[in-house]
């Protein structure tokens, strides 16, 4: 059983508070979307879970496993089992999937790891992502496509067993045809494992295959309003301002009821 | 494949295919520099291996007939280096040169000239430099059709500084070049490095492009590697070496892991 807490977070980046009063908690089993307009802060959390040192996090905790994590470095965070699928992952010259895969596995494995295991998982992996092979033998992310990108962390995913996951706009570039297998080998992961999810997303479509438990709303650092798929639905149909207009409607009647 | 061997001033070609001549002058008095002539005349591959205590004078050139395809492979590992190399390529030649230098001091100057049309040359150095290194390149496109692809990267450490001096040169009426260049110097010591990148073309009927890097490793790709769980200094490696080798050469792999393990 894994548990990933927000506590109260408040983070900035060079001085400008981007998150604020932010709660979550997050546990095994359970898939949760955050999604809201642009510029709300949803990328700058996923960079914070995972340790970004350009992100400075003023008061708030972070616990992972009951561990606090908020000083914790990048790579332990990883060695504890979270993962972030990244919007744009960067390219790195030189650096060959393979290579980066194999250290990173054998970076977690140790000794346990076993260079044959490896190469037949990721033959597998390779296929069942329907990524073509020769992509494992160029640098990494370098002149991949939108879908090629999101489909290599999906890769990075599966082999390296995460049990806190987070995906960032995973939906992003992808064709309909991509979306279907990211969607679906996501999907395939979670049931398989003992992880749990914590998707950002702009759209619906990518909730057709990742059905979520919990959907949250988040705006000016912070979510606003939770509830169940339904919510998309609302929103698709009503954006956002319907929602922040029946918050602020809210607010008000709850003041006028406290005054009186 | 041709092995020139450079040891303490001793100039050896082994393993001789009779594709390449290798011929030796006597030094000039003045300057102290040796000089060697090496001629091309049919594809071949050519491996070059520098190890000398001492500092070494050399100048270099090299021929290429028409219609010859080589490869120079050529590994450093002097202290003190002062060398200049001059590379003839006349119609349809093509020369691959990969160069790997590990020395501590370097001025160096090479001269391209693609006297034919269609010469193309893909030049690519990689240099870690422990003091002040100074290369120059110029290319002369001479002719039409010429293809220039120029690599430049290094690494400093320890008091290392480099400076990549480039000029790519067409004139008028050389119609149809190719030129490209590209050089990237990642500074782990923060000190003063230069590339200069400069196009000197009066011809309108060119493709051209270039870019220049002074940078140390980017945030972006040791987050991305740190996320995965490999800590900062198997990042820093990996970087490193998908820098300098990403073909995973075994002599460079040796060279580079003096360095970072």
């Amino acid at each position: 059983m894994h548990k990933l807490i927000i506590k109260n977070l408040k983070a900035s980046i060079e001085n400008k508070v981007i998150l604020n009063d932010f709660n979550i908690e997050i546990n095994s089993g359970e898939i949760h979307a955050i999604m809201g307009p642009n510029g709300t802060g949803k990328s700058t959390l996923s960079k914070i879970i995972m340790g970004d040192p350009n992100y400075k996090i003023l008061s708030g905790e972070i616990y992972f496993d009951d561990k606090l994590i908020n000083d914790l470095s990048i790579e332990k965070r990883a060695q504890m089992g979270l993962f972030l699928g990244m919007q744009m992952p960067p390219e790195i010259e030189g650096v060959t999937n393979a290579d980066f895969l194999r250290t990173a596995l054998h970076t977690k494995e140790g000794k346990a790891f076993k260079l044959m295991n490896f190469i037949n998982e990721l033959d597998k992996t390779c296929e069942e992502l329907s990524i073509n092979k020769n992509m494992i033998h160029r640098s990494v992310n370098q002149g991949f496509s939108g879908g090629e990108r999101k489909k290599n962390e999906i890769l990075q995913l599966k082999l390296l067993k995460p049990n806190m996951i987070i995906l960032d706009e995973i939906d992003s570039g992808l064709d309909v045809d991509s979306l279907k297998i990211v969607g679906e080998n996501v999907i395939d992961y979670f049931k398989n494992s003992d992880a749990g999810i914590l998707l950002i997303t702009h759209y619906q479509r990518l909730l057709d295959y990742i059905k979520p438990d919990y959907i949250h709303i988040m705006m000016d650092g912070k979510i606003i309003k939770s509830g169940d798929a339904t919510l998309v639905s609302i929103l698709e149909e009503k954006g956002y301002d319907f929602i922040k207009n029946e918050l602020s409607d809210f607010n008000d009647m709850k003041e006028v009821s406290t005054n009186e | 494949m041709n092995k020139i061997i450079v040891e303490e001033e001793n100039i050896k070609l082994l393993d001789s295919d009779d594709l390449i001549t290798l011929t030796l002058s006597d030094k000039l008095d003045i300057f102290d520099v040796s000089k060697v002539k090496i001629d091309v005349i049919g594809s071949t591959s050519i491996e070059i291996t520098y190890k000398n205590t001492n500092e070494l004078k050399l100048d270099i050139s090299c021929f290429l007939y028409p219609n010859v395809e080589a490869s120079i492979y050529e590994i450093n590992e002097s202290n003190n280096l002062k060398i200049k190399y001059t590379y003839n390529l006349l119609e349809n030649s093509k020369l691959i040169i990969n160069k790997f230098y590990d020395v501590f001091n370097v001025k160096e100057l090479d001269v391209i000239n693609l006297n034919g049309k269609n010469a193309s040359i893909i030049y690519n150095n990689k240099v870690i430099a422990k003091e002040a290194q100074k290369y120059n390149l110029i290319i002369y496109h001479n002719c039409p059709s010429s293809i220039s692809r120029i690599s430049n990267k290094g690494i400093t450490i320890l008091d290392g500084s480099i400076d990549f001096n480039v000029t790519s040169i067409v004139e008028n009426n050389i119609k149809e070049c190719i030129l490209n260049q590209y050089n990237k110097i990642i500074n782990l010591n923060n000190k003063k490095c230069s590339i200069s990148p400069n196009l000197l073309i009066e011809e309108q009927d060119v493709i051209a492009d270039h870019s220049a890097l002074i940078t140390s490793f980017d945030e972006n790709e040791l987050f991305y590697l740190k996320s995965r769980g490999i800590d900062e200094a198997t990042a820093t490696n990996l970087l490193i070496h998908g820098f300098l080798n990403e073909k995973s050469d075994e002599k460079i792999t040796n060279i580079i892991n003096k360095y970072w393990r």
